[in-house]
C-alpha cells in the first residue's frame, strides 16, 4: 500500500515540492551569502585599517614618552629636592622656646609672655626670605617646564 | 588603548602642575604674611609642611614609564621601535 502511494501522483507533487523548496532554499542562501560576504570583507578590511592606524598612534605616543621621560624624570628629581630644601627652611623658622645657657629667659611668673615670645617666627629674616624665594624660583621653572611638555 | 594611555599621561602632569600651584600659592601667602608682619603661625604652614613631607618620602615610580611599558607590551614594540 504504501509502494502504490510513493509511485502515485500525489507523491510525485510532493517530491517536486520538496525539490523545489530546497533549491529555493538553495537561492536564499546564496542571496545571503552574496549580501553577507562583501560586509564581512569590508568590515574585516577597515578593522585591519584602523588596527594599523592604532598601530601607527601607538608608535608615535610611544616616542614622545621616550622622548619627554628623561626630562620628566629630572623634573621630578629637582621637585624632590627642592621640596625637601623648602620642608627644611619651614620647618627651621617654626618658633621654639628663647633660652640662653639653658634657662628660659621668659620668668615663670609671665607665662602668658613666654606663650607669646615662643611663637616668634624666623619668617622674617633675610636668609629665610632668600631661601624660600630661592625654592619659589625653582618650584615656577619646574611648573612652567611641565606646562610646556 | 593609545586614547587611555596619552589620557593617562596628560593626566599625570596636570595633577603635578597642580600640586606645584597650591605649593607656589602657599608659600607666596607665608610670605605675604610675614611682610605684614605675622608674628604667630601662618594656617598654611601645617599644610605646606605636611605635604612636602609626604612628598619627599614617597618613593615614586620613573615618569612616563608606566605609560611607555604599557604600550611596548600591548604592541609589542622594541626600543629600536620606539627610539625618538
Amino acid at each position: 500500500m504504501f509502494r502504490t502511494w510513493l509511485r502515485s501522483e500525489n507523491t510525485a507533487t510532493l517530491q517536486k515540492m520538496i525539490h523545489s523548496i530546497g533549491r529555493q532554499f538553495d537561492r536564499e542562501r546564496v542571496r545571503i551569502l552574496l549580501i553577507v560576504l562583501p560586509l564581512l570583507t569590508v568590515g574585516l578590511s577597515s578593522c585591519s585599517q584602523s588596527r594599523s592606524s592604532e598601530v601607527n598612534e601607538a608608535l608615535r605616543l610611544a616616542s614622545i614618552l621616550q622622548r619627554y621621560a628623561p626630562e620628566a624624570a629630572q623634573l621630578l628629581e629637582r621637585e624632590h629636592i627642592t621640596a625637601n630644601d623648602l620642608k627644611i627652611v619651614l620647618d627651621e623658622s617654626l618658633p621654639v622656646p628663647i633660652v640662653e645657657n639653658g634657662k628660659s629667659l621668659v620668668k615663670e611668673e609671665n607665662a602668658q609672655t613666654a606663650e607669646v615670645e615662643k611663637k616668634v617666627l624666623v619668617a622674617g629674616t633675610p636668609e629665610f626670605r632668600m631661601r624660600v624665594n630661592a625654592d619659589l624660583d625653582a618650584l615656577s621653572e619646574i611648573r612652567a617646564r611641565r606646562s610646556d611638555i | 588603548m593609545v586614547a587611555a594611555v596619552q589620557h593617562d599621561a596628560v593626566s599625570m602632569f596636570e595633577d603635578e602642575i597642580t600640586q606645584d600651584d597650591n605649593w607656589i600659592l602657599y608659600v607666596r601667602n607665608i610670605q605675604a604674611r610675614a611682610a605684614l608682619g605675622r608674628k604667630d603661625i601662618a594656617p598654611e604652614y601645617s599644610v605646606l609642611i605636611r605635604e612636602l613631607g609626604a612628598f619627599v618620602r614617597q618613593v615614586s615610580e620613573v615618569p612616563l614609564s608606566v605609560q611607555k611599558r604599557n604600550l611596548i607590551e600591548e604592541f609589542r614594540f622594541t626600543e629600536n621601535d620606539i627610539r625618538p
